[in-house]
């Protein structure tokens, strides 16, 4: 009798465990009349932020092989134009956007490149400055978006219209804090069925960062 | 009759290339030899941190594979942020690339990729062993005009091997391996035009 009362309790433990985790997981789709609301919400955030730093963790799922590289690293953002992504797991690797400068600097060498001369680094650069406050993703022009919220976290999910985009990425999903209003954690997904998770931690938000930590040497 | 005739002048074909690579040598058929360590030997997942050097474009990234079965290998190329290069299955008698980033996806790409990612990573039974420049080596014929040359190595730590297009050496590879640093592999090709550096990440 006493063994089945245990094993009811832990039964009706994990039930209830189960209930919060889905309760804090379960989003709910936002009505299109609210829409316009949130990317306020997210344009106002982006506007009042000055600069950035945190860690994060990018987690790379490669479906042919059922494996995930992950990697780690630190971010730093500066408005207008400055971002260092910097990689120190698996292996240092050092991305620098300055203006309209990229830097790229591993253990052994530094490359630049001008990102008017270069699409592809400029659009790499456009999307990782843009991933920071979601802001500038959230275009129509440039996606079909589709808004859900949870109790702690609104969710966009954008659908790319351009072609080259298109053949790249199938879907972006954007997670934004309630309590911010900034990309929390962004997953993007490619038509192969492969996806790459950043998640965002550790975030400090406007606190002054000197413009040496974008240039590199 | 016939298909006789075809399957012996295509075997004197292939037998006479090897012997153009090891010419001025005495020539001894073996079977079943290798020289290089092998990567189908395990069933772990490999990663490595890879540099593509193509004239003065540099492609980094991480290339991973894993044994699919007991003679395919399946592997991708991704670079920093995630972003797919390629993806490929190797056998033991070639590369096959799947994905391609479009850009990159030209036809004559495609060969030079599957070409190159077989040479670095199959290692071929050998059939015949001879002496280039007074080193013994093991020749492998991969198709009529393809060869590998495998070197004996001198040091345990580092072995060498050649590709040749008919008699003409194209690319060197050189493999070394430490505790620390895991697998490290150097293929380039003769006329500097292309590349490749990859250092096993130990997980």
């Amino acid at each position: 009798m006493k063994i089945g009362i245990r094993i009811l309790s832990v039964l009706t433990i994990i039930l209830l465990c189960d209930s919060v985790i889905a309760q804090e997981d379960t989003f709910k789709p936002i009505e299109k009349a609210e829409i316009p609301s949130y990317i306020a919400k997210i344009e106002e955030a982006s506007a009042l932020l000055t600069s950035l730093q945190c860690s994060f963790t990018q987690k790379k799922i490669i479906t042919v092989l059922a494996e995930s590289v992950v990697s780690k690293g630190k971010l730093l953002y500066k408005k207008e134009n400055k971002l260092c992504w910097e990689y120190v797991s698996p292996y240092y690797y050092l991305f620098v956007l300055n203006g309209d400068m990229v830097y790229i600097k591993n253990d052994k060498s530094t490359n630049q490149f001008d990102t008017k001369s270069n699409a592809f680094f400029k659009e790499i650069s456009l999307l990782l400055v843009n991933s920071i406050s979601g802001a500038g993703l959230i275009d129509p022009k440039k996606f079909d978006v589709v808004f859900y919220e949870s109790a702690t976290v609104v969710q966009a999910r954008l659908t790319p219209k351009n072609k080259t985009l298109k053949s790249l990425l199938s879907t972006i999903t954007l997670y934004f804090a309630k309590t911010t209003y900034l990309v929390q954690t962004l997953e993007m997904f490619e038509p192969s069925g492969d996806s790459t998770t950043i998640v965002f931690s550790e975030v400090k938000l406007n606190q002054p960062i000197s413009d040496e930590k974008f240039v590199v040497r | 009759m016939r298909n006789l005739w075809f399957v012996s002048s295509f075997i004197l074909v292939l037998t006479s290339c090897s012997f153009w690579i090891c010419k001025n040598s005495q020539i001894e058929n073996t079977a079943n030899q290798r020289v290089m360590s092998g990567f189908f030997d395990t069933l772990n997942v490999r990663k490595f941190k890879t540099k593509i050097i193509y004239k003065t474009t540099e492609i980094s990234g991480i290339l991973i594979y894993k044994k699919i079965n007991d003679s395919t290998l399946a592997g991708g190329f991704i670079n920093e942020f995630g972003i797919n290069g390629f993806d490929f299955t190797l056998s033991k008698s070639h590369a096959k690339l799947g994905y391609l980033f479009k850009s990159l996806d030209k036809r004559y790409i495609r060969r030079a990729l599957e070409t190159d990612l077989h040479f670095l990573f199959s290692r071929p039974k050998m059939q015949t062993k001879c002496s280039i420049n007074d080193t013994a080596a093991y020749v492998a014929t991969i198709n009529r005009s393809l060869h590998y040359v495998y070197y004996y190595a001198s040091e345990k730590s580092m072995e060498r091997a050649d590709m040749y297009r008919g008699v003409h050496k194209i690319a060197s590879l050189q493999q070394s391996s430490d505790h620390l640093a895991g697998v490290i592999l150097k293929m380039g090709y003769t006329d500097g035009s292309l590349s490749y550096e990859l250092c096993e990440i130990n997980n």
